[in-house]
């Protein structure tokens, strides 16, 4: 078997193993993989030398070309900033008014406050600003607080029933659930809202004596916050009862379950997470929304 | 002459033998060798808290449902991550992590600073059907969190093996865990100032799923989705630093 065997056809020695007559030919390794094995290794040796690569203790080898990520973030970051520092500027200068009539300010507006309401606000409020159920329309002309863009940057700021200390509040309390009213009283209140606000009800026989009682209930529990004439008050944010927007719903059952559970709804600060100008950013194009 | 000697190896057992101790003893140095100095490579955070009995819960249903095969816990050191979800993550924001939840694909939005962005109530309803609330969204509807009961009666066993592998929680946590997960997600029960005694002053105290007489995994979860990216304030100074 250590005999040195040469295969007559090819010119190869074979291996020298043999099974039932078939003999393996000793082939070297192709030149081509040598040479891709060998690449590897120097491009290996190369990255290792320039690049951040040994552990060695408490410390790693920097690398010659000193390359680290968190420096090159920070240097992008500075340059973006120089780039974009000349309108954020003016952002930050001009009040409301006269971003509006700007129209290198609009188009920050447009494209910028376009990208930030996609990635912070579309969540709740829709990517086109249209809100859902429980969650406010930005594109329609009812405002809880108001459609100053001054109200809506402060709210930004602050949130609504948020953890922000100078959070905005407002809190339908639950008068079913507190004890208030009781079931029927809250039915002949929610007859009276929605007679009020024009939509169908059920005219049973003692309807106009439900009514009446509804609108007394209204008058000493609710008249407080959403006014006499039920247009609500948007320096408290309660929302205007008799326009055709119902946040939580306009159907019987939800205006019930609204008095009787109450709402909370809740608007998260942005103060800590985005920057003024991003939110005076915001502030105007939402009211831009339609 | 390299092949050569490969020749010459794989002739002797002996020698191959050291020769592949000594190919693998250098790959396993490399990979064993940084953990010796792991405590120095890892950023002090005094102000780290750890997680309370109600998100570690929740923690363990995020591991359970898959989310981490969508969805990172690990805003990288690229320009384009910063800008849209904030400070890069540190290894000091992990350290009670066991195990980590980074993930390796987005196929939806990084998680790891999350804590506090959307409400209570979104989650909930995203939770629940994300299309509710998201119509393009394609992330699976998980509607059982909201009718399921939260089982809190072996946390005790969660937090003590957290703290067998460094978490510091003390006696005090580990054996008022049952108590202190209801707690969290009840605030009208007295036992909730415990509770914040325990684990702090910041700890979110609320009624998550917006159901207040039952405690179920979805208090656990939007109580865990609520705090990512909270537990310390280092990555905000240190960003704020190098800029």
């Amino acid at each position: 078997m250590s005999l040195i065997e040469r295969d007559n056809h090819s010119g190869y020695t074979t291996t020298g193993h043999e099974w039932n007559g078939i003999k393996e030919l000793n082939t070297p390794i192709p030149r081509i993989v040598l040479i891709c094995l060998a690449g590897t290794f120097l491009f290996a040796v190369t990255y290792w030398y320039l690049m951040p690569s040994w552990p060695l203790g408490d410390r790693f080898y920097p690398g010659k070309l000193g390359i680290d990520q968190r420096t090159t973030l920070a240097e992008q970051t500075r340059e973006a900033d120089k780039l974009k520092r000349s309108w954020i500027q003016s952002v930050e200068a001009a009040d409301f008014e006269a971003i509006y009539f700007d129209n290198a300010l609009m188009a920050a507006v447009n494209d910028s406050g376009a990208r930030l309401f996609e990635d912070n606000c579309s969540m709740c409020h829709g990517r086109l600003g249209v809100g859902n159920l429980s969650y406010p329309s930005l594109a329609d002309e009812s405002w809880l607080w108001g459609d100053d863009p001054t109200v809506i940057y402060e709210t930004l700021r602050v949130g609504i029933n948020s953890e922000h200390p100078e959070s905005r509040n407002a809190i339908m309390p639950a008068f079913g659930q507190m004890g208030v009213l009781d079931a029927g009283t809250i039915d002949d209140v929610v007859t009276y809202v929605r007679t009020e606000a024009r939509l169908p009800v059920l005219r049973t026989r003692d309807a106009s004596k439900r009514l009446k009682a509804g609108q007394a209930t209204y008058k000493l529990a609710c008249s407080g916050c959403h006014g006499t004439d039920l247009k609500g008050n948007q320096s408290i944010g309660t929302p205007n009862l008799v326009d055709r927007y119902w946040l939580y719903g306009s159907d019987k059952d939800s205006v019930f379950e609204s008095i009787w559970s109450g709402r909370q709804g809740h608007m998260p600060s942005w103060e800590a997470r985005l920057e003024p100008y991003e939110r005076k950013l915001l502030a105007v194009y939402t009211t831009t929304l339609d | 002459m390299i092949i050569k000697t490969h020749y010459r190896i794989e002739k002797n057992s002996i020698a191959l033998v050291l020769a592949i101790i000594l190919v693998s003893g250098i790959g396993g140095l490399f990979e064993i060798a940084p953990l010796f100095s792991i405590d120095e490579t890892v950023e002090s955070a005094p102000d780290m808290r750890v997680y309370t009995p109600l998100e570690l819960a929740g923690r363990n249903i995020y591991m359970r449902e898959g989310c981490y095969a969508c969805h990172s816990q690990m805003v990288r050191t690229l320009k384009d991550d910063v800008d849209r979800y904030g400070p890069y993550s540190l290894a000091a924001e992990s350290q009670y992590d066991h195990p980590m939840l980074w993930g390796s694909k987005r196929t939806g939005p990084d998680l790891a600073r999350l804590g506090e962005k959307y409400s209570d109530h979104w989650h909930t309803m995203h939770l629940n059907n994300p299309r509710d609330v998201v119509p393009e969204s394609i992330m699976p509807a998980y509607r059982w969190l909201l009718r399921t009961p939260l089982d809190t009666q072996d946390l005790s066993l969660h937090l003590n093996a957290m703290r067998r592998v460094g978490v510091p929680y003390d006696d005090a946590m580990i054996s008022n865990a049952t108590q202190d997960a209801l707690a969290q997600a009840t605030p009208e029960l007295s036992t909730s100032k415990a509770l914040m005694e325990r684990y702090g002053e910041e700890t979110n105290v609320r009624v998550f799923d917006g159901k207040a007489d039952t405690v179920t995994e979805m208090d656990a979860l939007v109580a865990y989705l609520q705090i990512l990216g909270r537990l310390t304030a280092l990555p905000y100074q240190e960003s704020s630093s190098t800029q």
